[in-house]
């Protein structure tokens, strides 16, 4: 089998997030795949409509329950158009799992905050299950996560019941103009919530970013001034790629290919690299 | 290891033994034109059907090199069939006949392991095999170059025209008009071999190593390239004002990407025909400004001299650190057919001055 | 000559009215000359003009190479008359302005068409096929002209094609066919052709579109032919013939010879030549890119 050659999978289980996106849920139609295929948070795969193309994308479920493989994805382009036509029994190919991994054991008895925006909550979703589903190895557990609107924020029901979990605070906010009458959460950009209203203590914490570059920049600097230091922010980049295999050339930041030593970096990594991402 | 000789007017002979043998033999060979003074002559690597019209040791460089036997222009790499509501895959199965490819040139010669590099196992422990069984199916014939032409710069980037690198069995030309041949490698003696009726016994070592020091005088464009590699570490000349005003002529158009024996990249996409289809990869190029373009409208690289930039980057930084290898061997192509004529040894050449200077002089602003 | 252009220049930066100066200077090797951006009046000393200036300079008036982010109010450009011509015809499509640009018209007894083949003089065997037909070696319309600027009565119709079109023309369609597969085995759709192509402004090229997916991105044959024909389509009646397809082509394909073709074709059925007024539109201009006639694809 060559590198490039997907497995096959079966939409087990559409559901429609918002009006462009959807997750899926997928199972190997292979057995012995079902049985032997493992990832860790913060992998990536390349997952494809045929005749469409191949998307690079999160595995958005947790390694602590394989009953299935999880994706979440927003319909932009080509692929992404394919795969949001499919259904429920439909066949889709999966290559992976690629990449490097959110280091949980660095992780272990430490408070964490999980930073997303958008389509990027999936890759942090992955995470935060992980952790909660071993729940006593780390301390409390944040999830500041925004939107442009209302109803551009996934994983409703999930964060539904985050909010119902003990050890768990949800930090929810929309843009500015987002809001619903029926909104109870914050009304402002994530950085912006994140800084003045949620202000976390740096003591003992991690705190996990995703989201489009602009939104990670503007992040570490309120996390700055909120005393973070950089070997306590990590995030994960979403470089185009085709490949995820260090061989078509299209994912680098200088000598650093994102596929092969990325997506995770921490934030002195990112100091260290060209600003190309 | 083991030499000859060969008389130079043999090679046609050569290459029908090599051919009558059931190998695919691919040499140079000039293109048929339209007359035309638009026209250029256009020399080509091509699998041969006779010896009779071959080019080896003519000319300077053929437009293609190497490169698009081994890593090729396109190429199937899945089927893929919807039947019944079901989606059945194919793995492709391309043949790799035995290939002897006869009178490459040292620089490209060399750029085979760079390309290697990226796509054998080497790079992460994935094996590209459309790559690497062509690889191991083909024999490589090395013609050392007696000159090169005002784009040639492969001395500066620590080849030699007579290099042997890469090289399964090497040729190199001496003033009598006949051959030295040097066995390189196992597939090189199988070849010398299979030329055996034509071989003549031991080679002359000296003659040869005079010839070799003659060709190298003959190139003449040379730039130091040993400061480079440590300017482009030095992070805070990511932003040097070279990139920009050596780089705003760039229109982009990939013909140096293309052209170049190191490049690597590609794009795959999905070609269907009805409810059948196939997965293609195909070259690709850093130039080109959707390259790196993400679906939200973010580009990182938003501006032409940034590709550039990452363009020269690789060749000089990229390569060694990545994939331990050399990205440049100084073929030239991409001096050749740039059509505005951005030169990539005009930026070594300025790296070098830079990198060579003293800070506080590096920080005046008037100095250029 | 080169003394009085660079006078101008020197005064047009000075005097800021213009905040740049695209022209030709030396080029890496004696054999070759380089597009250059002049910004400081000192710098104009390395503006040059001879027969090895063969760039199509407007390609950088072309909306597509980041032209409009440099912020340039007035682009000062050395223009040969083929290359005025492929400003006039920017014009006509509402790709520039004419007060946007300051042309520097130079006189031109033809160029080299290809660096490889200079050897200190312009000749018969290295002359660009371009200009033994030229009727602008003295330019049309330009803001400065060293010397006397003569009328030249351009009414007549271009010539018909270069040599090689008819030669191509005279084969029979099978024969034709075989000629293009076998210089478009070489084609690997670096897009050479269309970047250095002034006329190719579209913003995203229909051949680099997804969705729907017009040309086949690999170059296959089929790929390859979808695109050169897509291309020759796509610039009829807009080709102002600058040859530059051609000799930026580093397989050594000449694309040129569709246009040619082309030209002569727009020529005869609807008296139409491109790069001569500012004002007539090319008679296909109300043609669409998206248009879902299958004689694109
Ligand atoms: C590590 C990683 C993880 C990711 N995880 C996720 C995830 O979990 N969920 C998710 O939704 N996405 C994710 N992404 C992003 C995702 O990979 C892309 O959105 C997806 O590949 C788009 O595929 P496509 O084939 O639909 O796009 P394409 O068909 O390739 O179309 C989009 C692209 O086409 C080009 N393009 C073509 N026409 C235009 C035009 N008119 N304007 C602008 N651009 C144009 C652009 O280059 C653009 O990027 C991730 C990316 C990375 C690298
Ligand atoms: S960068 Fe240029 S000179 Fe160097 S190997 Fe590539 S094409 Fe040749
Ligand atoms: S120069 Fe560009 S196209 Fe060539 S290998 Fe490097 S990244 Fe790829
Ligand atoms: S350097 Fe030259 S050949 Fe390369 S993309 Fe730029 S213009 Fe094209
Ligand atoms: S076509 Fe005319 S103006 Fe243009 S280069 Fe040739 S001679 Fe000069
Ligand atoms: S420039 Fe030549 S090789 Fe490149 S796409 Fe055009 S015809 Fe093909
Ligand atoms: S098609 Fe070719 S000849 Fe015509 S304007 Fe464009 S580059 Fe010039
Ligand atoms: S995605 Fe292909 S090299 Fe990284």
């Amino acid at each position: 089998m060559n590198i490039y050659q997907p497995h096959l999978m079966t939409i087990n289980k559409v559901i429609q997030e918002t009006p462009d996106i959807k997750t899926f849920h997928l199972v190997f139609q292979d057995e012995e795949m079902r049985d032997n295929f493992r990832f860790k948070a913060g992998q990536f795969a390349e997952y494809s409509a045929f005749g469409h193309g191949e998307s690079t994308f999160c595995i958005a479920s947790s390694p602590t329950r394989m009953d299935h493989i999880e994706c979440c994805f927003r319909s932009v382009g080509k692929n992404t158009a394919g795969l949001f036509g499919l259904s429920e029994g439909d066949t889709v190919g999966f290559r992976g799992p690629y990449g490097n991994v959110f280091p949980l054991d660095k992780f272990k008895g430490k408070d964490l905050i999980f930073i997303a925006g958008g389509i990027a909550l999936p890759p942090l979703r992955s995470v935060i299950w992980n952790v909660l589903d071993k729940a006593e190895d780390f301390g409390h557990i944040s999830i500041v996560y925004g939107a442009r609107t209302v109803e551009d924020l996934v994983y409703k029901r999930e964060i539904e019941e985050w909010e119902q979990m003990p050890n768990v605070t949800v930090v929810k906010t929309v843009d500015p103009g987002g809001e619903t009458p029926e909104w109870k959460g914050h009304v402002g950009f994530v950085p912006h919530i994140l800084e003045n209203e949620f202000a976390p203590n740096p003591d003992n914490t991690i705190a996990l970013i995703c989201g489009p570059p602009i939104m990670i920049k503007f992040t570490f600097e309120a996390l700055d001034r909120l005393g973070f230091k950089q070997d306590q922010l990590i995030t994960t980049l979403e470089n185009r790629m085709k490949c995820g295999l260090g061989k078509c050339g299209r994912c680098n930041i200088g000598s650093t290919y994102v596929c092969l030593d990325g997506p995770v970096f921490w934030a002195e990594e990112l100091a260290k690299l060209p600003k190309e991402y | 290891m083991k030499t000859a000789t060969l008389q130079k007017s043999d090679i046609g002979k050569c290459l029908d033994l090599l051919i009558q043998s059931q190998k695919r033999v691919i040499a140079p060979q000039l293109r048929p034109r339209l007359d035309s003074p638009d026209a250029i002559d256009v020399l080509m690597l091509t699998p041969l059907e006779n010896g009779d019209n071959h080019q080896v040791g003519q000319g300077i460089l053929p437009l293609n090199g190497v490169k698009e036997f081994l890593f090729v222009k396109h190429e199937p790499i899945l089927a893929f069939e919807n039947k019944d509501n079901k989606v059945h895959i194919k793995e492709v199965h391309h043949k790799y006949p035995e290939t002897i490819i006869f009178g490459v040139r040292p620089c490209d010669a060399a750029s085979i392991a760079s390309q290697n590099a990226v796509f054998s196992s080497d790079n992460a422990g994935y094996n590209d095999q459309f790559f690497t069984k062509r690889l191991e199916n083909t024999t490589i014939v090395t013609y050392s170059c007696t000159t090169g032409d005002q784009s040639c710069f492969c001395t500066s980037v620590g080849l030699e025209p007579d290099s042997d690198r890469g090289s399964d069995l090497h040729l190199t030309e001496l003033p009598d008009n006949t051959l030295h041949v040097e066995i390189k490698t196992p597939a090189g003696e199988r070849v010398a071999n299979i030329l055996a009726p034509l071989l003549q016994g031991e080679g002359d070592q000296a003659a040869r190593d005079t010839a070799g020091k003659e060709a190298h005088k003959n190139v003449s464009r040379i730039r130091n390239s040993h400061l480079i590699k440590a300017w482009l570490d030095d992070q805070s000349n990511f932003d040097d004002e070279m990139w920009e005003r050596l780089g705003e002529k760039c229109i982009g158009c990939g013909a140096c990407t293309f052209m170049c024996p190191t490049c690597h990249c590609f794009d795959i996409v999905d070609e269907t025909r009805g409810s059948k289809g196939y997965r293609i990869k195909f070259w690709d190029s850093c130039q080109f400004d959707h390259f790196t373009l993400h679906s939200s409208g973010h580009n990182p690289r938003d501006k032409q001299y940034k590709r550039y930039r990452n363009r020269f980057t690789c060749k000089f930084k990229i390569y060694q650190d990545k994939f331990n290898a050399q990205g440049c061997v100084g073929c030239g192509r991409c001096i050749r057919d740039c059509p505005v004529n951005l030169d990539i040894t005009e930026y070594m050449k300025e790296v070098d001055l830079k990198a060579s200077l003293p800070n506080a002089l590096r920080q005046d602003p008037d100095f250029e | 000559m080169i003394e009085a252009i660079r006078t101008q220049a020197r005064n047009l930066l000075e005097n800021k009215e213009v905040d740049v100066i695209i022209g030709y200077a030396e080029g890496s090797d004696s054999t070759r000359t380089t597009p250059v951006f002049i910004r400081k009046p000192e710098e104009v000393s390395r503006l040059i003009f001879d027969p090895r200036c063969i760039n199509s300079l407007p390609l950088y008036l072309n909306k597509r190479h980041e032209y409009p982010q440099k912020g340039w109010k007035r682009t000062g450009i050395i223009a040969k008359g083929c290359d005025i011509r492929a400003i006039t015809q920017l014009i006509a499509e509402n790709q520039l302005t004419r007060e946007e640009v300051y042309i520097i018209g130079v006189p031109c007894d033809g160029v080299v068409s290809h660096f490889s083949k200079w050897d200190g003089r312009l000749h018969d065997g290295n002359q660009a096929t371009k200009c033994a037909e030229c009727d602008v070696h003295t330019p049309t319309d330009c803001d400065f002209f060293p010397g006397e600027r003569p009328e030249v009565d351009r009414s007549a119709p271009y010539k018909v094609s270069a040599p090689q079109v008819l030669n191509l023309m005279g084969l029979n369609t099978d024969k034709r066919f075989d000629y293009w597969r076998q210089e478009f085995d070489r084609c690997f759709k670096c897009y050479a052709c269309r970047e250095v192509c002034p006329h190719c402004s579209c913003n995203i090229c229909i051949t680099d579109r997804t969705q729907p997916n017009w040309v086949d991105q690999a170059a296959h044959t089929k790929g390859v032919f979808a695109w050169h024909i897509t291309r020759a389509m796509h610039l009829v009646g807009r080709c102002t013939g600058c040859g530059e397809c051609t000799r930026a082509c580093p397989m050594d394909i000449q694309v040129d010879l569709f246009n040619q073709r082309l030209k002569d074709v727009v020529q005869e059925s609807f008296g139409y030549k491109s790069g001569y007024s500012q004002d007539e539109k090319p008679p296909l201009i109300t043609y669409k890119t998206d248009d879902s006639e299958d004689f694109i694809q």
